[in-house]
């Protein structure tokens, strides 16, 4: 009976491994077949538009297209948000109210503005003004605001008509007139209740006509965008892949192991090639240049980096540069102030500046940088400080 | 008994069982092979100055390129010229690579690097040697 007992136990028990073993290979299966079968994304993505400037995420990982879906609905959902409050051109924009109010009335803003208006503030502090949104009557008057992208015509007293590609330069009263209401410590900030209020101190006549201050954060705000939906794409668990927002900012995260080759576009080159290449990754870059947005006037370069001092373009020896740290943000405005200050005071800021590379290209073709710089235009001169 | 017996000295698995059991494991590792999702075909890219002047798909040998740089040799090797001098890049498609077999550049540090991580640099003539498919490299300027 003992012998019955165990023979009929090890037919029990081969039959019960048989059965498992068909269970197993038939769920293994199965888990090829439907969890292999769900898409994935790989590579570029359009995830909207910031400022008239496209923003992609490059996916260099395969990230299924269920994970994929929600990231991309969360970072559409971000930029618009970002565009609803910084956009000096859109009637409903937050910033677009802020700047038709008058002075000594309180405006209450959110939390998203208060941010970048504390950022602002201590880097107009940081950079002695170099950096300062409250340009941005000077940036309308030189022709580079969005009134001038596509279809222009004048509107406003101060306006000119356009010879060609070339507006001709405003008149002294209204540079002067513009260049008082250039002071961002002109605008007051108050709480109260946790809600947040900016008040502009500062306005100025000209024949009659009053003009307020006005302020553009595109200065910073592409960073800051980058900073946030870095955030979202950490958030669904994807590590490798970089952000770009138009042709200015980027945020670099890891690449499997590699840094990225970020190239550094040649300000020289109508074609936007390569002037080098550095080894990049888990960090953001800002560039900023005179390149991108210039005429010329009787010999005179005009772009569109203001010095708020002087209400003019600045006078600078710095064709473009390139700043590179954690905080994309910060990178963003500091790469407008940099050139605000011309080679010479910037290399005195920067040894002041803990955390953050730089890539300086001058107007003699020489190139500076702390970075390990790959050159590929043989025609520049490539240094380290 | 004697049935009892013979069973208690048989295997526990007979020879029937073992095909099965491999035929199972046969058909798990065709669902892994053929179920699981197929990465893009790998490519690789080869510029002057930052702009693409030849696309080769190491998948299936394909190439699209300028010809105004660009001549092909032969089926996997290529010659780029520019106003500063030619590099022969050649293509490895069975170890997924490629190389700059010859070249007129001064520095001569290109010839037979072989792509493997990053890319292959011929400062001398700006040409870069890289893995691509789709357009990965981050530029900002």
């Amino acid at each position: 009976m003992l012998v019955i007992m165990k023979t009929n136990g090890r037919v029990r028990a081969r039959n019960t491994i048989k059965i498992a073993c068909v269970a197993l290979a038939l769920i293994s299966i199965f888990a090829f077949g439907f969890g292999c079968s769900e898409k994935k994304v790989v590579g570029a993505k359009y995830l909207g538009s910031f400022l008239s400037s496209d923003v992609y995420l490059y996916l260099a990982e395969e990230v299924p297209s269920s994970r994929y879906d929600e990231l991309e609905t969360t970072c559409a959902e971000l930029i618009a948000e970002y565009e609803r409050v910084f956009s000096v051109a859109k009637e409903n924009g937050e910033l677009n109210a802020f700047n038709r109010v008058e002075s000594g009335e309180k405006f209450e803003i959110s939390k998203r503005l208060d941010a970048l208006f504390t950022l602002s503030r201590e880097l107009y502090e940081k950079t002695d003004g170099a950096f300062d949104p409250t340009v941005y009557p000077l940036v309308d008057l030189y022709g580079f605001s969005y009134r001038f992208d596509g279809a222009y015509s004048p509107v406003y007293p101060f306006d000119r008509s356009r010879d060609g590609e070339v507006l001709p330069l405003p008149e002294q009263k209204f540079v002067s007139a513009f260049a008082s209401l250039a002071n961002l410590s002109a605008i007051e900030r108050t709480e109260e209740d946790g809600r947040v209020f900016l008040k502009k101190t500062l306005f100025v006549d000209v024949d009659g006509v009053t003009y307020q201050q006005q302020a553009d954060m595109s200065s910073v705000a592409k960073g800051a965008l980058a900073d946030d939906l870095r955030a979202v794409i950490d958030g669904h668990s994807v590590k490798n892949y970089y952000l770009s927002l138009g042709t200015s900012s980027l945020y670099l995260g890891n690449n499997n192991g590699e840094p990225w080759g970020v190239q550094i576009v040649d300000p020289k080159s109508s074609e936007r090639l390569a002037l080098c290449e550095i080894p990049l990754e888990s960090v953001s870059v800002s560039t900023s240049g005179t390149y991108e947005k210039s005429y010329y006037v009787g010999g005179r370069k005009i772009h569109h980096v203001i010095d708020a001092a002087t209400g003019e373009s600045a006078k600078t020896d710095i064709l473009s540069v390139a700043v590179v740290g954690e905080n994309g943000a910060y990178c963003d405005g500091l790469s407008t102030a940099l050139i605000a200050m011309g080679f010479d005071r910037a290399k005195e800021f920067i040894k002041k500046t803990s955390g953050y590379s730089f890539v300086f290209v001058l107007e003699d073709g020489r190139v500076f940088s702390d970075l390990a710089v790959k050159p590929i235009n043989a025609d520049y001169e490539f240094l380290n400080f | 008994m004697h049935q009892v017996r013979e069973n208690l000295t048989k295997s526990p698995f007979r020879a029937f069982d073992i095909i099965v059991y491999l035929s199972l494991a046969a058909l798990v590792a065709a669902a892994f092979v053929f179920l699981s999702p197929k990465a893009e075909g790998k490519t690789v890219e080869v510029l002057i100055r930052g702009e693409i002047v030849l696309k080769y798909d190491l998948s299936d040998g394909s190439a699209s390129f300028d010809g105004s740089f660009v001549r092909k040799i032969s089926g996997d090797e290529f010659v780029v010229t520019t106003e500063k001098g030619y590099n022969v890049v050649k293509m490895d498609r069975q170890a997924g690579t490629a190389f700059v077999s010859e070249s007129d550049c001064c520095g001569g540090e290109c010839k037979n690097m072989r792509l493997e991580k990053g890319s292959i640099i011929c400062v001398p003539h700006s040409l870069v040697v890289r893995y691509g498919g789709e357009e990965l490299a981050p530029k900002v300027g």
